[in-house]
């Protein structure tokens, strides 16, 4: 009887000692079999990648625009093409900074002749007044490609709008400028000026400046007096800028520079000549460098411009002369300054486009 | 959920179908991932084979246009037919290769860099060919134009397409670098699926075979036991309808069937026991009841009230002999009445034979003349009531009632060894040997007994004795022959004779 009922919990017991192995053979059958679909899952995300490389993902469009300037080392240009690229998907376009990709550096008129021959459907240029340019946009022009100037025109040529500040209002803005920054004591204010940009524009700047001055800042006794810098090869401007302070015995009170790059040479020069406080400048454009300076009062004030608004104009004018056929023949652009009162506002806007 | 499994446990799979089961599973897991892992590895090999592949084109599309441009100016310079003709060759490669390249619009650069070259390449071929008809046409001014046109456009085809491989280069040489980490990454990978593929298949294997292997187990567990005697172990389940699942019902079956076959014995051995036991309690019944129907054939008190108002009457008379002799039948009955059964001590015995002795001697005037020797100090030993009158009685009956002369009766009580004999001898007719072995086996039967007799034979005393002393040699008849007399012998045991009482 003893014998009996030990076998039977003797019985018991392997039962369940064999049930217990059972399971946990299941487990670890579960568990190796999810290890190793995990792992085969692993292995093909590996492959995933491989086939990625494989398919590179991208778009296409119906047209194909080329955006070409001059520098393009050069945040203002980078924001306006970055635009301009950006408005061009909306409109089904793309927009290709031309050039860009190449292992030699190419000259606008060279780009300009590429593109025609790469039978593009419309270029945004950074146009100049020279006669070879004005040449190549009536080639453009015969052979279908629109041509539409950006910033700087090019008078007298085939293209189809310009998308400027308006030299005019630029230099009303430049004036009043001045006269905020001027006291009694201001004489002498320099204007420095790109030597390649056309004279025309240049003089119609001019005298919206002087026509402001003398409107609304006849207490004053200023001086005007223009300083041409000459861009012959790479780091001449920086030069001659420089030059300025070294050469000049009579310093300027008032520098007016007229694009981004001068802004930023003067302002390095200003620092590098202990000339802070000495010599105000009035800036052209609102790099975070600019802005920067203006907050610690190196920069007086800065002209902006909305290079958002530039790029989409820019394109926008492209689109509807290819659609109708026509177009506004001179899109102006608004401008405004930017001084100490309000930097924040635009710093902040930068950090923002930034993110 | 139950229904479905216990459907499945009814769907018989044999063994053998079972281990193919598990062989085929493993090597379909084993084969499946290695065909996988297979084709992947070659895929990236393939992949990492190609990966220079643009550039390889890129540098056919140079070679063709620097071909055509150095032709195109050794025709211009010599107007040479060979030139001409290898121009030719290069131009219609060149456009062949030109096929290959992307003409939509989109914003991946190296697609639209190769539009680019296309449509440039296109004015340059133009151009190229334009010089070289002007060249034939001997039209100076003109070639030379076309020719420093076609020369400038070369500079900007040949500038893109330069550009262009490298950009191809650069991003190829990441391409490699990803592709040979992954390929590197694979050969690991592979290595630990298949071993982990090989984990896996073991732990099926087992897992399967152990739906095999454990009954079996059990079985033969069991088979064990059974062979030890243990009869009584629990049913096997059975699990599987396999051949270990039929061998386990069969085996069921026959533990069943051998408890089943056990049982049946140990039954029928009890009924038969039973109906024995049920034989002999009939018996003793109806002796008893045939007792109990002569004692109920007299009101023994009124028999005894109507002998003693007879004493009375007698002695009231005067008449002692009477008196002595309705005493003595009083006496007489009342023992028989009461000490019917149960034991009594043998000078109860020994009194009981003198009152009938004397009533004999009433009713047949003296005629037996009985004598004793008995041993007084023997006498209070217990025996069975009733065992000496059977024995007188028979003694007067078959031995001197018949014969002539003078009859005796002479009984002794003596003590022989450990034992007591009571010895009751006459001088009657005697005994034949056969009849005195019939007495002996106790085969006459009680209806065969005379009417004028107490109605107890010397078979029922032999039983009683034997029973009461639990020996079997108790009495002893002997006879010498015709005429010569009868000797009745009780032996009773004389260790603890004090004790028997029933």
């Amino acid at each position: 009887m003893n014998d009996k009922k030990n076998n039977v919990t003797k019985k018991a017991k392997k039962g369940k000692g064999s049930k217990r192995s059972q399971i946990f053979m299941l487990a670890l059958g579960l568990v190796l079999m999810v290890l190793t679909i995990s792992i085969i899952i692993y292995f093909n995300r590996q492959f995933g990648v491989v086939h990625l490389l494989d398919t590179q993902k991208y778009s296409t469009f119906e047209k194909h625009y080329v955006f070409i300037a001059e520098d393009y080392q050069n945040d203002f240009w980078d924001q306006v093409y970055e635009s301009a690229r950006e408005e061009g998907k909306n409109l089904n376009v793309y927009v290709e900074r031309f050039g860009e990709n190449l292992a030699v550096d190419f000259s606008k008129e060279d780009l300009l002749n590429m593109a025609i021959s790469a039978k593009v459907d419309g270029i945004l240029l950074e146009a100049d007044q020279s006669e070879e340019m004005k040449e190549l946009i009536k080639t453009a022009t015969e052979q279908g490609i629109p041509v539409v100037t950006v910033m700087t025109d090019c008078y007298g040529s085939d293209r189809k709008s310009f998308i400027g500040l308006g030299s005019y209002n630029l230099g009303r803005e430049y004036g009043r400028q001045i006269v905020r920054s001027a006291n009694t004591e201001t004489e002498k204010v320099m204007i420095m000026i790109d030597a390649d940009t056309d004279t025309s524009n240049q003089t119609i700047l001019f005298s919206g400046i002087s026509e402001t001055l003398s409107n609304e800042g006849n207490h004053l006794n200023l001086s005007l007096e223009t300083k041409l810098i000459r861009d012959n090869g790479n780091f001449s401007a920086e030069e001659a800028i420089r030059d300025i302070f070294m050469v000049t015995e009579e310093l300027p009170d008032i520098i007016i520079c007229l694009d981004e790059n001068h802004t930023m040479s003067t302002y390095q020069a200003l620092i590098d000549y202990n000339l802070v406080g000495k010599v105000s400048l009035i800036g052209y454009y609102t790099s975070e460098p600019i802005l920067n300076a203006i907050d610690k009062n190196i920069i007086d004030a800065t002209i902006a411009v909305d290079t958002n608004q530039i790029g989409i104009s820019a394109v926008q004018a492209l689109d509807e002369y290819s659609r109708t056929g026509h177009v506004n023949d001179f899109v102006t652009l608004d401008v405004s300054t930017v001084t100490k009162k309000n930097v924040e506002r635009y710093r902040q806007a930068y950090a923002e486009a930034q993110e | 959920m139950q229904k479905l499994r216990s459907k499945f446990h009814k769907f018989r799979v044999s063994i053998k179908s079972k281990l193919m089961l598990v062989f085929l599973m493993t090597t379909i897991i084993i084969f499946g991932v290695n065909i996988y892992m297979y084709f992947n590895m070659n895929y990236m090999i393939g992949r990492i084979d190609n990966v220079y592949l643009s550039n390889t084109k890129l540098n056919d599309l140079q070679n063709s246009l620097t071909g055509i441009q150095t032709m195109m100016t050794e025709y211009l310079s010599t107007k040479s037919t060979d030139s001409a003709e290898s121009y030719y060759e290069y131009e219609s490669t060149y456009r062949k290769l030109l096929k290959d390249l992307n003409l939509t619009s989109t914003d991946y650069e190296s697609l639209l860099m190769e539009k680019n070259i296309y449509h440039i390449s296109i004015d340059y071929l133009d151009f190229a060919e334009k010089a070289i008809q002007a060249k034939r046409g001997r039209n100076v001014e003109k070639y030379k134009l076309f020719y420093d046109e076609a020369s400038k456009l070369y500079n900007y085809v040949d500038t893109y397409i330069y550009s262009l491989n490298n950009q191809q280069f650069q991003n190829n040489s990441s391409n490699y670098e990803i592709l040979f980490a992954s390929l590197k990454n694979s050969e690991a990978i592979t290595m630990l699926v298949l071993l982990m593929v090989a984990l896996l298949n073991i732990v099926l294997i087992l897992i399967l075979t152990r739906g095999i292997t454990e009954p079996l187990k059990r079985l033969s567990t069991a088979a064990n036991q059974v062979a030890l005697g243990r009869l009584s172990i629990e049913q096997l389940e059975v699990k599987n309808h396999d051949e270990v699942g039929v061998v386990t019902n069969a085996f069921n079956q026959m533990v069943y069937s051998l408890n089943d076959y056990i049982t049946q014995i140990r039954n029928s051995m009890e009924l038969e026991r039973e109906m024995k036991e049920r034989e002999l309690l009939m018996e003793s019944h109806l002796k008893d009841a045939q007792l109990k129907y002569l004692q109920a054939q007299i009101n023994p008190h009124f028999l005894f009230n109507t002998l003693n108002a007879g004493a009375q009457l007698a002695m009231l008379e005067g008449a002692e002999k009477t008196y002595a002799y309705v005493q003595n039948v009083a006496d007489f009955f009342r023992y028989n009445v009461k000490k019917n059964s149960g034991s009594v001590t043998l000078a109860q015995e020994i009194e009981l034979v003198d009152n009938y002795i004397y009533i004999l001697n009433v009713r047949f005037s003296g005629d037996i003349h009985f004598e004793k020797q008995i041993d007084h100090n023997l006498t209070n030993i217990q025996v069975p009531s009733m065992i000496l009158q059977p024995i007188i009685e028979n003694a007067i009956h078959y031995g001197i009632r018949g014969m002539e002369g003078k009859g005796i009766i002479r009984m002794e009580v003596i003590q022989e060894d450990d034992q007591v004999c009571i010895s009751i001898r006459d001088n009657g007719v005697g005994m034949s040997q056969d009849k005195i072995a019939e007495i002996m086996k106790g085969e006459i039967k009680e209806s065969s007994v005379n009417n004028d007799s107490n109605g107890i034979g010397i078979g029922n005393v032999i039983s009683r004795l034997r029973l009461f002393f639990h020996q079997d040699n108790v009495m002893e008849i002997t006879s010498l022959g015709e005429n010569m007399g009868t000797e009745v012998a009780i032996f009773i045991p004389l260790e603890g004779k004090e004790k028997h009482h029933v």
